[in-house]
């Protein structure tokens, strides 16, 4: 049967990315954050994912103001890397899992999310910061699924439907044919705020109240606007609602297995586990 | 998006160009006729010309946008934070140094790796 083996919640940031590439890993500012991701990497790696869907957010590095879907669902065999301004960085393209992923889209549709597909998604920093410290080794580990939300153009979805999106969505892996152990990753946030005299404010008691909500009350999460949750942990701290979709779509019995905090510079950082508890 | 001031989805087409290599190169040669290839307005191409970050971002144009814009010219999204605040960019690491320390009692953190 398959079944989600791991929900992992992350940030994802170009300083992330930075900061990976200049080899910074190991200064006293950055070492607590990636210390932190190597911890992930090895726990993710005892679940034994066979693929991982990945709900994040684009950047107006895919999408643009044309058209912007709401929620969009890649299919396809393989993404390559987006080049945001600093040039592409030196990863090879992703593998996908298009069985898996018309397998999601269909069945996400017959239950009334009208997600949008696409055959050729470019990676931002919002898939590409995370996943090299989670799921590279030599080359990248498990193919994917990528599953984007807008936070970018306004009207945005509400959280009680990225919510609904992370539900439909345990139920659509639950029914793919055969045995695959599948891990499902939200990335994002948690505060910040990227404009205005308040730029660089981060609001670390939101950001602790929000993992303790999505831990023990995360239906909780879905009476919140996306202006409530610019209000707590900044303009920018939106994109949790990917962290939400990724809760919803676990089992309500998952156990939060992994939880680690940092704020610094001009985020705070956040990393938490999940575990079904049906999953071996 | 805000549209009865500035041209922001003109403004945002030429920021999303910027992906291109060929483009940011146009742009660090000649920003002034780089500008000039889209229908942005004088007050598009006063706004970029600074460029003044915090009223491309009041006028409706995305910081993920601007972020190409700064990549482009070299300037640090620290730069760019430090000129939204209205301080330096030194002022503005300070503020950052004593926010770390202020909030780093209520970090959740692994042992170190070695």
């Amino acid at each position: 049967m398959t079944m989600i083996v791991a929900g992992l919640g992350c940030s994802h940031a170009p300083s992330i990315a930075h900061a990976y590439d200049a080899g910074a890993t190991r200064e006293p500012g950055w070492k607590p954050l990636f210390d932190a991701f190597a911890r992930a990497r090895r726990w993710l790696g005892e679940r034994r994912p066979d693929a991982l869907v990945v709900i994040y957010n684009d950047h107006v590095d895919n999408f643009f103001f044309d058209t912007w879907p709401a929620f969009a669902m890649g299919v396809a065999g393989e993404y390559q890397i987006a080049d945001e301004g600093w040039g592409p960085r030196r990863f090879a393209p992703v593998p996908g899992h298009p069985a898996l992923a018309r397998h999601l889209a269909a069945r996400l549709l017959e239950s009334g999310i009208d997600l949008a597909t696409s055959r050729r998604m470019e990676l931002d920093h919002g898939f590409l910061s995370p996943m090299p410290l989670i799921d590279f080794e030599q080359g990248w580990r498990a193919p994917v699924v990528p599953l984007t939300i807008n936070v970018v153009l306004e009207p945005l979805p509400t959280p009680a439907r990225c919510w609904a999106l992370g539900e439909a969505l345990g139920a659509a892996v639950a029914s793919y044919p055969g045995d695959l152990r599948v891990a499902v990753i939200g990335t994002g946030g948690l505060s910040h705020q990227l404009a205005g005299p308040d730029f660089g404010k981060v609001f670390p008691r939101w950001d602790l109240e929000f993992m303790e909500l999505l831990e023990r009350a995360p239906q909780s999460l879905k009476d919140y606007t996306m202006a409530d949750f610019a209000r707590r942990g900044g303009e920018h701290s939106i994109e949790v609602v990917q962290w939400m979709a990724m809760r919803a779509a676990l089992p309500a019995d998952s156990r939060m297995e992994l939880k680690y905090y940092y704020p610094f510079g001009l985020m705070g950082y956040g990393i938490a586990g999940f575990r079904p508890a049906q999953a071996d | 998006m805000n549209q009865h001031a500035v041209n922001v989805y003109e403004i945002s087409r030429l920021l999303y160009d910027l992906r291109q290599p060929a483009n940011r190169e146009a742009c660090r040669a000649n920003p002034q006729a780089f500008y000039r290839r889209y229908a942005i307005g004088e007050d598009g191409l006063r706004l970029l010309a600074g460029p003044d970050w915090q009223e491309l971002v009041d006028a409706g144009v995305s910081i993920y946008l601007l972020t190409k814009l700064a990549a482009t010219l070299g300037v640090s999204l620290i730069e760019v934070g430090a000129a939204m605040r209205g301080m330096s960019k030194e002022q503005f690491e300070r503020f950052l140094g004593e926010q770390n320390r202020r909030n780093r009692a209520l970090a959740v953190l692994p042992e170190e790796e070695t």
